[in-house]
């Protein structure tokens, strides 16, 4: 009888544990079953957000869709860049600077020409050629006589993709051999 | 399409435009070199005797200043001839060369013969004056169908304009045209499909080439006083050079706050380069053209004061002309009308936009609203210009990207910290209208960490749009390599650094969960017990997050707003 009381007391304390054990686990599992529902809920709150916005981003590029063919925009910080070192070029070339540094310069000129014509761009900036009123913007009048020429650049032009995004801006000379161009006197007013 | 395309002119005293209706909408024809703006200038080539129009004849305006003729159209009307080479020939001559050159590009660039157009001329023309321009359109071999005011074919493209303002329920309409030239304000009346002009008045001799002239005084003068060098010395081509970058200055001036002024080599003083860098703020070139600006405002006094009218009796402002996108215009002006200020279509083409338009309804055709981008509210920050009383809190909205503007849109501003040695900022930013953020939608906030300054350190907010609705913010401290950049999400509200990486809960005011909660409440099905409990547990929720609640708090009434929203949207099934 002991024996039998022992074992029923041995059984029932193990199941007493088992148990509290299973309440346990009842209670972690309500516990994540709650924070799953909350995150089920979350998730399908975003879901429906997120396929709003889809939509809306569909709508956006049908209502534009078919607005005409973009054309590729002119790459202006190059043509920036092209233009200051333009300038910085055409002063150090009429100030007190060394062959050297005009020869270094010349290479630098040639290296961010390769990268304009990578980018389809060409700079607009050659003197002794005729004045074409399409690349070249007249500052003074022309000379008399009929064709004229470029005597001096004051800004360079650019031609992007084969259309001219901004005309050279130049001086006039009569017809001139190129190797008579002097650069720019008229441009310092020297 | 209708049988024959339907074309509208705006023949300009410095530029022309051409616009055509195609698929029930007006859009400009890009004639030259990918611009739709046409210099209005002839030139003749006596070599071959040909005409030479538009940039072209522009860039040979300087050679062949004999040969070459621009602004006919203050001409038009008068017994006058223009004197090219050995030809002499009228106004109307003059004009209808410009009108042909844009008849035959706009055919070519089109695939649709320019037969019948509709020319805008000035409010202020008289009846010789439109006579000439029927007269030049008929030399041009063009059907004149009409001849309407500028500021008629301006309003009437705003007609159409999808830019959500509702039509105005005053009739009166006031066209704010500010060119590179010229100024023109004009008072229109609806009545009925009939657009009265009932004042016009401006200045021929005020424009946006003033506003470079001033940009070009302000460069020269930092140049004598930092190099001793009087720019008057550098001659026709030094001017040029620097009204060019004066230019440039202006129109980035229209967006951002300080813009720095780097120029090389503008002229060789003392053997050497002579360079330009300086910064110039929003403010100071708005000191620098404030007169301007006033004169206009001068003109408009007069041009109500003609009409009989008063500020308060205009239902909407619309702006014409380049130099508008100034924002110290668009500021005057809105302080001056309570009325919408319409800037949202492209003020140098919406005059030949709008004579596509009136073709349009002439010819009978259909025409649908014409889709635009913008933004459809203002954006902007909180500042401490204004105080709530109740609160004790900061609520001035400061704004940065005005309603209705292109997008995408990218503006800065500059501010200012207002203690010394503040350690931080709190950018907060809104969308609405009203002056008070407490009546606007709070998108995010984030806060800027500052370095050791003293008070009144700059700092520069940055905000740009996009299409797809995101807020790109970036905050700078000027001259301490400061900066920090944020992307918010205005549909989702919510807020993430530059990385991508979400910053912490507090910083997040709204989320998807109100935002839904939020259209449910709105739901008019909805008892009103339950609305209110909604539109409460919304709040608490919302300000749990917003003040960095406990987690379990935030939880806790985020399962409360949960349970009332299946609640609706079982009430909604």
């Amino acid at each position: 009888m002991a024996f039998a009381d022992s074992i029923r007391k041995w059984f029932w304390s193990g199941a007493d544990s088992l148990l509290d054990e299973l309440s346990e686990h009842d209670e972690k599992m309500e516990a994540e079953l709650g924070e799953l529902k909350k995150l089920v809920r979350r998730q399908g709150i975003q879901q429906e957000s997120l396929v709003r916005e889809i939509s809306a981003k569909l709508d956006t590029l049908a209502a534009t869709d078919g607005m005409g063919d973009e054309e590729p925009e002119s790459p202006n910080s190059l043509m920036a860049l092209a233009e200051s070192y333009f300038h910085l070029e055409t002063a150090l070339a009429h100030s007190d600077t060394g062959s050297e540094i005009l020869e270094a310069l010349a290479i630098i000129r040639e290296k961010l020409d390769d990268v304009c014509l990578e980018a389809e761009l060409e700079v607009i900036r050659e003197c002794g050629v005729s004045f074409d009123s399409r690349i070249h913007e007249a500052l003074d009048r022309a000379p008399d006589g009929e064709h004229p020429v470029v005597r001096s650049v004051t800004a360079p032009g650019f031609i992007h993709n084969g259309r001219v995004v901004k005309a050279a801006r130049v001086i006039l000379a009569e017809h001139i051999n190129r190797s008579d161009t002097s650069e720019s006197e008229e441009l310092y007013g020297e | 399409m209708a049988n024959e395309a339907l074309y509208g002119i705006d023949l300009g005293t410095t530029n022309s435009c051409i616009a055509l209706i195609r698929n029930e909408m007006p859009e400009v024809v890009e004639i030259e070199e990918g611009s739709a703006i046409v210099p209005s200038v002839v030139s003749l080539d006596e070599a071959t005797g040909a005409f030479i129009v538009g940039r072209r004849a522009k860039n040979r305006l300087s050679a062949y200043p004999e040969l070459t003729v621009r602004s006919v159209k203050r001409r038009m009307g008068h017994d006058e001839h223009v004197i090219l080479g050995k030809l002499a020939l009228s106004p109307e001559e003059v004009s209808a060369h410009i009108l042909s050159y844009l008849a035959e590009e706009a055919g070519k660039m089109t695939g649709y013969p320019v037969k019948k157009v509709v020319i805008t001329v000035p409010a202020f023309f008289n009846d010789a004056q439109r006579r000439a321009t029927i007269k030049a359109g008929e030399l041009a071999g063009l059907e004149v169908v009409r001849i309407i005011n500028e500021p008629t074919a301006a309003s009437l493209v705003y007609d159409y304009a999808d830019d959500g303002e509702a039509l105005p329920e005053s009739p009166y309409i006031l066209v704010y045209d500010l060119g590179g030239g010229t100024f023109d304000v004009s008072i229109l009346k609806l009545n009925g499909e009939i657009r009265e002009v009932l004042a016009s008045c401006g200045d021929t001799a005020l424009g946006g080439d003033d506003f470079d002239e001033r940009l070009a005084d302000h460069f020269a003068r930092h140049l004598l006083n930092t190099t001793d060098f009087d720019a008057r010395d550098g001659g026709q081509s030094l001017r040029t050079r620097l009204c060019e970058i004066a230019e440039k200055v202006k129109i980035r001036l229209s967006d951002e706050s300080v813009v720095r002024v780097a120029e090389v080599g503008l002229h060789v003083y003392d053997g050497k380069p002579l360079n330009l860098d300086l910064e110039i703020s929003r403010r100071e070139y708005e000191a620098m053209i404030r007169d301007l600006a006033e004169r206009t405002i001068d003109k408009v006094g007069e041009a109500l004061r003609e009409a009989s009218l008063t500020t308060a009796d205009i239902g909407r402002v619309i702006l014409v002309g380049g130099a508008t996108r100034t924002p110290l215009i668009i500021e005057t002006l809105s302080e001056m009308f309570d009325s919408t200020i319409a800037h949202s279509i492209d003020p140098d083409l919406c005059v030949a936009l709008g004579a596509s338009v009136q073709h349009g309804i002439i010819a009978g055709e259909p025409l649908g609203r014409i889709l635009l981008d913008v933004t459809a509210h203002s954006l902007g920050i909180k500042t401490i210009d204004r105080i709530d009383y109740e609160t004790g809190d900061a609520d001035y909205f400061s704004t940065i990207i005005r309603r209705n503007s292109r997008i995408p849109a990218k503006k800065s501003e500059l501010y200012y910290t207002c203690r010394d040695k503040q350690k931080v900022v709190e950018i907060e930013v809104f969308q609405g209208e009203s002056l008070s953020c407490k009546e606007n939608s709070r998108i995010g906030a984030f806060k800027f960490d500052l370095k050791p300054a003293p008070d009144a350190c700059p700092f520069i907010t940055e905000l740009s749009y996009d299409r797809d609705g995101i807020i790109h913010v970036v905050v700078e401290q000027k001259g301490y390599n400061n900066r920090r950049e944020v992307t918010m999400d205005v549909r989702a509200c919510s807020v993430a650094e530059e990385d991508g990486t979400v910053p912490a809960l507090d910083e997040e005011v709204v989320n998807y969960m109100v935002q839904k909660a939020r259209r449910l409440a709105a739901d008019t099905g909805l008892a009103d017990e339950l609305r209110s409990r909604l539109e409460s547990a919304i709040e608490r929720y919302a300000a749990a997050l917003r003040d960095n609640a406990e987690g379990d708090n935030v939880d806790d009434l985020e399962d409360a707003l949960l349970e009332l929203m299946d609640e609706a949207e079982e009430i909604g099934a």
